[in-house]
């Protein structure tokens, strides 16, 4: 071991001596520092996940979605759309959608009718048949559609459109939340070969923050010569109540955190300038011996650093079993909890430094002689 | 063992606690290598203060502190906080223990200032708790152990980094007859080694023991 380590060791094994012979300072430490990290993650914590799990609901590509409508003549909205929107990075998933007719179950005349749909995709999406090669004339429902055609779940069956011509159902659409208000769904996969008008293209795109850009691309791709014939609709005000969730519980949240921080650092300081000066005798005897400012300083940090790192170890735990225990409390993220404990550490040591400055400058003329 | 031989020397100094009363005036004197000085006098004539002053743990208000011939009393706090470690062994008034720790802890503490481990030196500071009679138990704490053992303690802590310079104030106030022949020994025996040993007291008997005298 060189001499440098052995130094080190040497001064960590006194500062703990030191930590183990002042009891009553040692525990106030651990307990305003544990105590710190249990009221943040039982307060700030529990905010923070609560609003990582209503953002993370609203995130769910409800806030991502745009759907393009065409309400008359002239509005642009074909196939020719979809490959360009699909190239596009900030895109997730296009879906082209032609005007609906309704259906019925052969077997079940003057059934049911159900809306069905030709559905154009750029590329695969989850959920939905593949329309490279679709087989002519074949569907595909969702379990709703299946129920409301008569079907009993199942997915297969006959159509039949009001032009007469029949549909076979040979496989499930899995609905994708995007598509929630299109149900009960019946597509009928198209290839795209030619330019063919749509009714609907619904984008999803990667991140909210990137629907008003994709969106404006959308209405450029269309050129609507009618644009009064083309709606574009977004989740605008999902967005901003999403916006205003963000800001306003992560404003509470850090507001918290400060504050119990600033009152952490403020009762550790007020705890050690009491055993400092309850001890400036001891420290007086220290720099009479020969310890420099600096090695007083480092004791005393180095000390408080590691009281508090345990302290703060054993607060965490013990929030996040009481958080544990709570069925419907949801956990905050690890880099949270890790955060704060940090945050704890960083608190209380930076707390000590005006003590620990003040008990390296005791003078030991002052604290040793004796009158 | 040899000690390495420093002469102390205060060259005209002059301090006080408060302004335009000083305690010493334009003061000088020399500590040779291997001899005793006794520093005596009625109380308030600055003889603890002057060991302090000698000690480098305050700066004087002007003169001179010199280790063989070089001024060090205006040193950095730094340099004065090593050579406090490392060239000089207290003796103070009350011992100043630490009562937290372990008579042991006590014993050995200086050495880290030092830069080095205590815990390697525990069997030196064993050795000298058995020379002194003070070989109390390894977790037996200051208040457990007599005024003057706790002086003998303290005189172990000053001799443990073998210093060249050792300075004593009141060391034997405390004392029995026979530990304070036992701790004017251990004064003697570091002079012989080459030790400089200044001592304030109001004992005559330790003063006479003595090789130098001066009286403020």
């Amino acid at each position: 071991m060189t001499s440098t380590r052995r130094l080190l060791l040497a001064v960590h094994r006194e500062a703990m001596a030191s930590a183990r012979s002042q009891r009553t300072a040692t525990s106030l430490v651990a307990l305003i520092v544990a105590g710190m990290c249990v009221a943040v993650l039982l307060t700030s914590g529990r905010t923070a996940a609560a609003e990582d799990a209503v953002l993370s609901h609203i995130d769910d590509r409800t806030t991502r979605t745009i759907v393009l409508r065409a309400t008359g003549e002239g509005s642009g909205l074909d196939t020719s759309v979809l490959a360009p929107l699909g190239r596009l990075e900030a895109t997730e998933a296009v879906v082209g959608l032609g005007p609906s007719q309704d259906v019925t179950n052969v077997a079940i005349p003057g059934g049911t009718r159900v809306a069905a749909r030709a559905l154009y995709t750029a590329a695969p999406v989850a959920g939905l048949p593949v329309t490279r090669s679709p087989l002519p004339g074949s569907a595909a429902v969702s379990l709703a559609a299946s129920y409301e055609l008569g079907l009993a779940g199942r997915f297969h069956g006959a159509l039949l459109e009001p032009s007469g011509s029949t549909l076979a159902v040979t496989s499930q659409v899995r609905t994708p939340d995007y598509l929630a208000f299109l149900e009960p769904l019946v597509v009928v996969p198209e290839r795209v070969t030619d330019v063919t008008p749509l009714a609907t293209v619904v984008v999803v795109t990667r991140s909210s923050s990137d629907v008003e850009t994709v969106a404006g691309v959308a209405r450029d791709l269309a050129a609507p010569l009618d644009p009064e014939h083309l709606t574009i609709e977004t989740a605008d005000e999902l967005g901003r109540i999403r916006a205003a969730i963000s800001g306003d519980l992560g404003t509470f949240g850090r507001s918290t955190v400060l504050g119990i921080l600033a009152v952490t650092a403020a009762l550790v300081a007020v705890n050690l300038y009491g055993l400092v000066l309850l001890r400036r005798r001891d420290f007086g005897r220290r720099r009479a011996l020969g310890a420099t400012r600096g090695v007083v300083v480092a004791l005393l940090l180095w000390q408080v650093g590691v009281v508090a790192a345990w302290a703060a170890t054993a607060g965490t735990a013990a929030a996040v079993a009481v958080l544990r225990t709570e069925a419907a409390a949801p956990l905050p993220d690890a880099r949270f909890v890790v955060a704060v404990a940090v945050l704890a550490v960083g608190a209380a040591v930076a707390a000590a430094v005006p003590p620990a400055l003040y008990a390296a400058s005791r003078d030991p003329l002052r604290e040793l002689r004796v009158p | 063992m040899t000690t390495r031989e420093i002469t102390l020397r205060a060259d005209d100094i002059t301090f006080g606690y408060v302004r335009d009363r000083p305690v010493l005036t334009r003061w000088s004197a020399e500590f040779p290598a291997g001899r005793i000085t006794s520093i005596t006098g009625p109380s308030g004539r600055g003889k603890s203060t002057l060991l302090y002053l000698l000690g480098l743990m305050v700066r004087p208000t002007s003169g001179r502190v010199l280790l063989d011939g070089s001024p060090v009393h205006d040193a950095g706090d730094r340099t004065r906080a090593r050579l406090r470690a490392s060239v000089f062994g207290f003796v103070f008034q009350d011992a100043a223990l630490d009562p937290t720790r372990t008579v042991l802890d006590n014993v050995t503490e200086s050495a880290l200032y030092r830069g080095e481990d205590p815990r390697a030196l525990a069997g030196r500071a064993h050795s000298l708790m058995e020379r002194f009679g003070v070989a109390v138990p390894g977790d037996s704490r200051p208040g457990q152990v007599s005024g003057g053992q706790a002086q003998r303690i303290a005189l172990c802590r000053a001799l443990l980094g073998d210093p060249p310079l050792l300075l004593a104030d009141e060391p034997t106030g405390n004392l029995d007859p026979g530990s304070a022949r036992t701790v004017l020994d251990a004064f003697v025996q570091h002079a012989r080694d080459g030790g400089t040993v200044v001592l304030v007291t109001h004992d005559p008997r330790l003063a006479a023991e003595c090789d130098e005298h001066i009286r403020l």
